[in-house]
This record gives structure tokens, sequence and C-alpha cells, in this order.
């Protein structure tokens, strides 16, 4: 064996080692990580769990059932909601209602829209003729408002 | 919850068996003896083609129930005994391993089969608790059940977040998953995602486990299911980590075809690449980098460049509905525009990103709390290779990573986006795919170091 293929089988060892050493490295570093999230979130319910990122993006969940028992299959609804702040309300409700709300489909071209899904913010502002308006008990500014064609 | 998974791992039972009869069909296997030899790869190309299934049924507006992917299962089963027609023998015996080689092995494995443990207890109860698993894959697996497949009306209205222009295998299992447990289950639907640990494990050792001594390979491959970023990343729900997968395991088989030009091995290159394309659109920048990587070796060999030709059509086939649908939709990319890179003056003001983008590249591709040391145990092992004059796979290896890196600090060159934001938001996770890659080489290329002079 010449000192070059010696040389070549040592690296390859060294390659070994430091895989093994990446492997215990490895093990203790997500272990902990697993047994942490395992306790943070063994303790959700299924509801709390699908409604997990509205609380985590500072939404009322509550709001967006309301919404979901209010929409009809298919419904193309508007998000109104403040616009104001470096993350906005309306760039958080907008993109949770899209998901929660499905299969009502969300509809960024109000003229498109059958209805308003309004988040602390009042439908009567856009400027379009609105017929039924059911509104969240207790809070008037969050509310589905159906436009009149 | 226990019902839940019970009827995930059943759904998952179907592809492991339509990958089963996979192999002998794209001729992984051409006796029982090499499918015993070869069988695990099965899941991980049961993913692949339930997956791509899946995700071309949703663009046909067909959903993708138990009923279909039962007939999948059971016409591949059906059509890969057919193949064999009982033919046992064929092909050699495999390996056969020192002592010291099982103890290493059985240890390893041991000690992946904990961590996975471990990692389903967290995973069946996590939701969806980053932003992409829900507003861009959640989103789309829920809207594949609700809607019956990718509905025109639904996908062809883009706004900003969710990704549409996005391909659809990782939403087509997830929408596998809430028909088979009958809900949206957020939770459950993790264990999906889990489930690409023990399909890369398995099939890295059909692939390699004949040719590369076991004390190599499981070491790595316990670094590899070690490594912060592999199991950690899975549980976001996030799409990289599959991508990487398939990207790691079709690499490997194309290490593998590069040395010994066994067509199985481009055969299953071709399925995992196409695969991967229909996972992110990322994907297409890493097949190709490997793919001309994998040119690049080869030289001027006609043959083998005309194989290669054949594997790339082949992959590029996968791909094809979901790209045809995505231009009949006007389905633009939201975070750049490749048309970008030919406005000079565009690209001119923002050339400065590049290197930033580079620097944090590099920087998590070495990250121990990233990637683990899998980026030095590749670099090691190609050293040790080019130490011995085995030349071929450090070629490949390189130009892979050249390309990816040079490919995707483009793309943050010409992204319209803040790069502080873009860079911190992805490298970690995008590097995945290079750094499993190499990764999933590095047992090759140890093996070639050690591999007698040849005279």
């Amino acid at each position: 064996m010449t000192t070059r293929s010696r040389g070549a089988r040592a690296v390859a060892a060294a390659a070994i080692l430091v895989a093994a050493v990446s492997a215990v490295l490895g093990v203790s570093r997500v272990w902990p990580r697993l047994d942490t999230a395992h306790r943070a979130y063994a303790v959700l319910s299924s509801g709390s769990a699908e409604r997990f990122p509205a609380r985590d993006l500072g939404l009322d969940p509550a709001v967006f059932d309301f919404y979901r028992r209010n929409l009809k299959p298919g419904e193309r609804f508007f998000v109104r909601a403040p616009q104001s702040g470096v993350v906005s309300l309306w760039r958080k409700a907008r993109p949770w209602a899209w998901y929660w709300l499905a299969p009502a489909i969300e509809e960024g071209d109000l003229a498109k829209a059958d209805a308003i899904v309004s988040y602390d913010d009042d439908p009567s502002r856009l400027g379009v003729p609105l017929g039924r308006i059911v509104r969240f008990p207790g809070k008037p500014r969050y509310s589905v408002a159906w436009i009149r064609r | 919850m226990t019902q839940s998974i019970l009827l995930v791992l059943l759904a998952n039972v179907l592809l492991l068996a339509t990958g089963l009869g996979a192999l002998p069909l794209i001729g992984v296997a051409r006796s029982g003896r090499e499918l015993l030899r070869r069988s695990g790869l099965a899941y991980l190309v049961g993913l692949a083609v339930g997956g791509i299934v899946a995700a071309t049924l949703a663009v046909l507006q067909l959903s993708a129930s138990w009923l279909a992917f039962s007939l999948l299962a059971g016409a591949s089963v059906v059509g890969g005994a057919y193949r064999l027609r009982g033919r046992w023998s064929g092909g050699d015996r495999g390996p056969r391993c020192a002592r010291i080689d099982l103890g290493i092995a059985a240890a390893a494995s041991v000690a992946m089969l904990a961590l996975v443990v471990q990692a389903g207890r967290a995973f069946v109860v996590a939701p969806f608790y980053d932003w992409d698993a829900w507003a861009v894959w959640g989103a789309k697996g829920r809207d594949l059940v609700l809607f019956g497949g990718a509905d025109p009306a639904v996908w062809g209205h883009q706004w900003g977040v969710g990704h549409r222009e996005y391909p659809l295998l990782v939403p087509g299992l997830e929408a596998m998953v809430f028909r088979a447990v009958g809900s949206f289950d957020v939770q459950v639907v993790h264990l999906q995602f889990l489930l690409f640990a023990p399909a890369l494990v398995a099939a890295l050792v059909a692939l390699l486990g004949d040719i590369v001594p076991w004390r190599i390979l499981f070491p790595i491959l316990l670094a590899l299911v070690a490594a912060p970023g592999f199991l950690l990343e899975l549980m976001r729900a996030y799409a990289d980590v599959p991508l990487a997968c398939f990207l790691a395991a079709g690499t490997a088989a194309a290490g593998r075809w590069l040395l010994r030009g066994e067509r199985w091995c481009l055969v299953t290159t071709a399925l995992l690449y196409g695969a991967a394309l229909v996972t992110k659109n990322e994907g297409t920048l890493f097949v190709a980098a490997a793919y001309i990587a994998v040119a690049f070796c080869v030289g001027r060999d006609r043959k083998r460049l005309g194989q290669v030709g054949v594997a790339i059509l082949g992959s590029v086939a996968i791909l094809l509905p979901w790209r045809i649908y995505a231009s009949i939709l006007h389905l633009q990319n939201e975070d750049y525009k490749l048309g970008d890179s030919f406005r000079l003056g565009y690209v001119a003001s923002r050339v400065g990103r590049g290197p930033i983008a580079l620097h944090d590249m590099v920087d998590k591709v070495v990250l121990p709390s990233q990637w683990g040391l899998l980026a030095t145990v590749a670099l090691l092992a190609a050293g040790a290779a080019l130490l011995a004059r085995r030349r071929m796979l450090p070629a490949f290896a390189a130009a892979f990573a050249l390309l990816s890196l040079a490919g995707l600090s483009w793309i943050y060159v010409i992204s319209p986006l803040g790069i502080g934001d873009y860079v911190n938001s992805t490298t970690a996770r995008v590097t995945g795919s290079l750094v499993l890659s190499l990764a999933a080489l590095a047992p090759l290329m140890a093996t070639e170091a050690r591999r007698p002079e040849e005279s």
C-alpha cells in the first residue's frame, strides 16, 4: 500500500469519525427539542391545534368560526380589516380567512365578491350596497355582510 | 388519535406496496432475490409514485381517494409480480458483512429508531406552528380535499401568499392523510412528514448497502438523521426536507451509476428527481444542477450521455402536467421572476445581494446546529477519494454543489424581496437539499478511497 493510499484511507476514516461525532452532537441537540415540542403541544386539543396559527397571529379564532358558520361553500368573500401598522390586522386576517373559511373562496377584487368579512372594521365604508349583515355577538365590528347585486 | 395514526400508517402501507410493485416495473429488480435486496427503496419510490399520481390527479380535477391509492397499489403489485413471473434467482447474493459491520449497523439502526420514535411523539401532537405549513402547504392539502382537486377557480386566484405556483406532491400526500383520517387533522398529518426519515434511510441502504461497507454507511446515515435540520425541519411540515430526501436518494443513485453504469440506478435517479420536480420549484434548480454535473462527469461518452438525456426526459415528463396547468392559469413565482435575469440594469443594481446570500448559505451549510457536520463529512470523503485518485464522485459533488449555490445565489439576486428577511427565512432550509445530497454521496466517496489501487 502506497503512502498516498494510506493517506486516503486515513482521511476516509476521519470522515467516519466526524460522522460519529456529528451524530452524537445531533442527538444531544435534537432529542431535548423534540421533548420540549412534545410537552408544549401534547396539551392542545384537536380544536385548539387547528386554530393554533390564528392565535399565534393574535386573531380571535371564535370570530373566524363565526364567519365559517355563515358563509356557504363556494361563496366569494372580500376581507376588510384595518391596514395600519407594520404588520396590519388585514395582513394577518386575510391569509387566515383564506385558509380557514374554505370552501368559501377569498376574493381580492371587491367587484367579484359575494360578501364582505369584516374584522374590526366597518363594511359600509367600502361604498358598495349591502344586503343582510350578521354581526358577531357583542362585537359589532366583526361581521359578514352580503353585497346586494 | 391512535385510530388516526393507524389509518395514516395503513395509507402508507399502500404506498409501500406501490413502491414494491414499481421496483420490478422500472427495472430496479429483475428477480425475487433482487427485489428483496433492493426492497429498502420501495417506500421512498412509493412516496414518489403515490405523490406524483396524487399531484397529477389533482391537476386533472380528480381526487386521490382511498380507492385511487388502493387501485394504484394493487396495479403496481400485480404488474410487478407479472414482470418477475416467479423468477427468484438472478443477481448476486449481496454483501457478506463482518461482525463489526453488523454491530455498527445494529447500533446505528437502534439509535435512528429511537430518534424517530422520540420525534413521533412530538410530530403527532404538533400543530401547524409555522406560516408556510398552513398558508402554503396545509392550505393546498385542504383545498385538494374540499374542492376535489386543484380547482382553477381557487388555484387561478393568486394574490401573493399561498404560493399557488408550487407543484402538488406534498399537498397531495397531505390530502391523502386528511382523506384517510376523515378530517383535517393538522397534528397527525405531521406523521406523513416524519415518514420521509425512514424512507430515506432505507433507500440509501438499498442503494449503497451492497457496495459500501456498513461501518462507513451507517455512521453517516445516523449523522444524517440526527442532523438538527433534518427532523426539526420535517416537523415544521414544509416541503424542503421531503424535496431534499428525493434529491439525496436520487443523487446517491446517480453517483452509483457514474461508478458502475448500472441502468437501474439511473432509472431510480430519473424517478426520484422527477418527484423532486413535483415537490417544490427549487427542485428544478437542484435537478438541473445535478444532471449538468452528471453530464459533466460522463464527458464525451456519447452512449452514457444519451442515457442521461433519456433520464432527463423522464424526469421532465413527470413535471409536465403541472407545468401545463400552471401556464394555463398563468401562475407566476411569487418570490422572483426568472425573466428579470435579462433586465441588465435591474440585475446590475442588485448584484451585491449575491455574495450576501452565498455567504449566508455557506454559513448554514457548515453550521453544526443546522446540518450537523454533514458538510465536513462530505468534504473529507471527497478529499479521501481525490487522494486515492478517484476523481469521478468528487467532481460530481463539486459540480453539483457549485451549480446549486450559484443558482440559489442568482435567485436571491433577482428577487425583489428584501435580502435580509429573505435570506434569514430561507437559507437554513433550502440548503438542506444540497447538504443531504452531498452526505448521500459521502459513503460512496469514502469507499472509493479505500478501494485498492488498480495496477
